[in-house]
């Protein structure tokens, strides 16, 4: 690191360098069921990516195509769903 | 933002101000799993549960085999994570919950960040989510594919479960339309240290089962992962 903020904890290891990419959550979207949607990361800069952490929803049963389930993509600055069974709740930010 | 601090990072993105916003660690453990036997129906499914109270937690694991971890049940706060071994052999691992940052201080010493109301938004004590990178898996990964994040030690969240399977048939009763023969196949993760793998594993094979009219013959969907550095966590 040649230059920035590092922070140590008590054994002297590194806890915080800002050198690297920290994460940062913008938002939290709930979907609708059956309702697709999108939206623009706000708060958005150039070389900055974008993530979607969800709780996976697990497949019904083994023939889990009997209910479509609720696709959330991130294609640039845009974050899309596609209208599942269920409503789906979403964190997504900037790393 | 009029006064105050903030921190960019190289690509000039404000990394921290007063309006920081994060997960942060709350719970870790470790598990020790006997090996799934898949075939005939998964006839031995080898997983634990894991129980944590929170907000909106998500769970982020490192394991020595190919496994996924994906939330069972949520009973007002309480929310039950299934931690499932997708291999035949035995495995180690270990997970870690992530959940809404609180304003409880880590500690009274370090460096901390307070937005206009006096409310912690940043202490550099806590254990935050750190994203390294988020892996949308389009295709059947096979054996496994990898990733390397070199110097760290990764976990993984599991977003979106990834699965395919194949409704024929069944041999034994080839024109009874009310039953079926299933294949099909979960993409789970492991990790080597920096190194995270995601491979595609046999959940039900042989099986036979009740067709519903719903059903189509052959379907796939993407798995998509959130991969998080958990060095000296």
């Amino acid at each position: 690191m040649a230059y920035g903020l590092q922070c140590f904890d008590a054994q002297g290891r590194i806890i915080l360098d800002i050198t690297d990419s920290i994460s940062k959550v913008i938002g939290v979207v709930q979907t609708q069921a059956n309702v697709a949607g999108s939206l623009q990361v706000p708060d958005f800069a150039g070389g900055t990516r974008v993530f979607v952490s969800r709780r996976a929803t697990p497949p019904s049963g083994p023939f889990p195509a009997q209910g479509k389930r609720c696709e959330v993509t991130v294609n640039g600055r845009t974050i899309s769903w596609t209208a599942g069974r269920g409503p789906v709740v979403f964190t997504y930010g900037v790393y | 933002m009029p006064e105050g601090l903030q921190v960019f990072n190289d690509s000039g993105f404000i990394q921290i101000d007063a309006n920081y916003l994060n997960l942060e660690l709350k719970q870790r453990g470790s598990f020790n799993l006997a090996g799934s036997n898949t075939a005939n129906g998964g006839s031995t499914s080898s997983g634990l549960s894991v129980t944590v109270n929170g907000e909106s937690p998500v769970i982020a694991i490192q394991s020595t085999t190919f496994c996924c971890a994906y939330p069972l049940s949520q009973n007002g706060n309480s929310f039950t994570f299934y931690i499932y071994n997708g291999d035949n052999q035995a495995c180690s691992g270990e997970y870690f919950v992530f959940d809404n940052s609180s304003a409880d201080q880590a500690s009274d010493s370090g460096f901390q960040v307070f937005n206009p109301q006096g409310r912690l938004v940043f202490d550099a004590g806590k254990k935050y989510l750190r994203v390294l990178d988020y892996w949308q898996v389009d295709d059947n990964p096979g054996e496994s594919i990898s990733r390397d994040y070199p110097g760290k030690s990764v976990a993984v969240v599991m977003c979106d479960f990834g699965y395919r399977y194949v409704v024929a048939p069944s041999p034994a009763d080839p024109t009874n339309p009310n039953y079926a023969f299933l294949q099909s196949w979960l993409n789970c993760s492991k990790t080597q240290g920096s190194k995270l793998l995601i491979g595609d594993r046999a959940t039900y094979t042989n099986a036979f089962a009740q067709k519903d009219p719903g059903m189509v013959t052959t379907s796939e969907y993407p798995s998509r992962w959130l991969v998080v550095d958990v060095t000296n966590y």
